[in-house]
């Protein structure tokens, strides 16, 4: 009975194992190799120029001119467009110098070199000849919305907007201050003014001082 | 691709396709053996071979046959445990030989129905011990190739294929003993 079970089992197992597979089991797999890898490489080609095409992009928009260096969105700048006025920055008489601090950082102070400086004021209504009220670009180009949604994207912008260079933030300019815009965007009140630094910062010129000698008393 | 990459693309299609052809009949034995279907081992053999050639890792083989066998042998598993479990046992070789006049009908058939019985009860073994005896009586697969395989030690293979035999022959006698207890009270 053992050699009986050990012959049939034998048997049961190569029969098992010896199975053939249909004729050419080796084309079909290599063709199925060769779609999926000409699949593969039309992917990674397809990965590279995507790519290649991201890059190219980023070096364009990094290129390209005029770029806003930073955004500004629902700003009011003031420009100052007269460059006797910027270039006086800081040496202003004191009384100029008192004015309020908005005027201070929004009109006179250069940055960096640069003429004007954007300062957020949205109700100065100031518009004189060497002050001029701007808006800036992306708001001007922004198309106008109306009605409920139209109002909830502008209310959702203004709530994204970035936080302001100058606090508190300024309000309209006082009497004072609008009389200070005057004397520096006009001319003739600048080249007093700058006359008047002149003779300031001139040395004070004291006449010889002349000591009588004291009489001896006899 | 320059001219030099492109004879090295060839080269290495040309060597994998020899190892196709080396070793795809064999693979499809590893996975016909778990699968038990011509269909399902042939799924595995090309998904075996895709593996390998994505990966390149059958540039790196120092074993050929048992690295193979092992990346089949998982697929097929892998395969098994998701589909449902077919029947298997019997199909249209189960009454060849009742024509062949090597024997009497009688005995070819009772030598079938023995036979029949014994696959069936190979296939009621527990897992283990069904795939280290299906494996090891492949061609050429030594008890250490199937220990590779499975990534089970030597020694296990070997106590799992004697584990595996006496309960085969405890369960074929059994069976045999009450074939012959239901034939006498006829």
């Amino acid at each position: 009975m053992s050699d009986r079970f050990d012959e049939l089992l034998g048997k049961v197992l190569s029969e098992e194992s010896a199975v053939e597979p249909r004729a050419g089991l080796e084309r079909r797999v290599m063709a199925r190799v060769g779609e999926r890898s000409a699949a593969a490489s039309r992917w990674w080609m397809f990965a590279a120029w995507a790519g290649e095409l991201a890059v190219a992009a980023v070096i364009l928009v990094a290129l390209l001119p005029g770029r806003p260096k930073a955004r500004a969105v629902g700003h009011v700048g003031l420009a100052v467009s007269n460059p006797a006025a910027a270039s006086l920055g800081h040496g202003l008489p004191s009384g100029a110098k008192a004015s309020s601090r908005s005027m201070m950082y929004g009109i006179l102070r250069p940055r960096s070199g640069q003429a004007s400086e954007s300062v957020p004021l949205s109700k100065t209504g100031l518009s004189s000849d060497g002050v001029s009220r701007g808006v800036s670009a992306e708001r001007a180009a922004a198309p106008r919305r109306s009605g409920a949604s139209g109002k909830q994207v502008v209310q959702a912008e203004e709530a994204a907007l970035p936080k302001l260079d100058v606090f508190p933030s300024p309000v309209g300019l006082g009497e004072h201050d609008r009389a200070v815009a005057a004397l520096v965007s006009s001319p003739k009140a600048l080249a007093e003014l700058v006359s008047l630094k002149q003779e300031q910062e001139e040395p004070v010129r004291v006449a010889a001082i002349r000591i009588a000698p004291l009489q001896e008393a006899q | 691709m320059t001219a030099f990459g492109r004879e090295e693309a060839v080269g290495r299609e040309e060597q994998f396709a020899a190892l196709v052809e080396r070793q795809a009949r064999f693979v499809y034995r590893v996975a016909y053996s778990v699968v038990k279907n011509a269909e399902d081992a042939e799924d595995v053999v090309q998904e075996a071979f895709l593996k390998l050639y994505r990966t390149g890792a059958w540039r790196g083989m120092e074993e050929e046959k048992a690295y193979l066998a092992r990346v089949a042998w998982r697929i097929a598993v892998g395969r098994v445990q998701r589909l449902p479990r077919r029947e298997m046992v019997g199909g249209e070789d189960a009454m060849d030989g009742l024509v062949s006049g090597e024997s009497s009908p009688e005995d070819l058939a009772m030598r079938r129905s023995e036979e029949l019985r014994l696959r069936q009860l190979i296939e009621e073994l527990p897992e283990d011990l069904r795939q280290t005896l299906r494996l090891s009586s492949l061609e050429e697969m030594s008890s250490r190739e199937v220990g590779m395989v499975m990534g089970i030690p030597e020694g296990t293979v070997r106590t799992r294929l004697m584990r595996a035999r006496a309960e085969l022959r405890r369960r074929f006698e059994a069976a045999g003993a009450s074939v012959r207890a239901r034939k006498e009270t006829r």
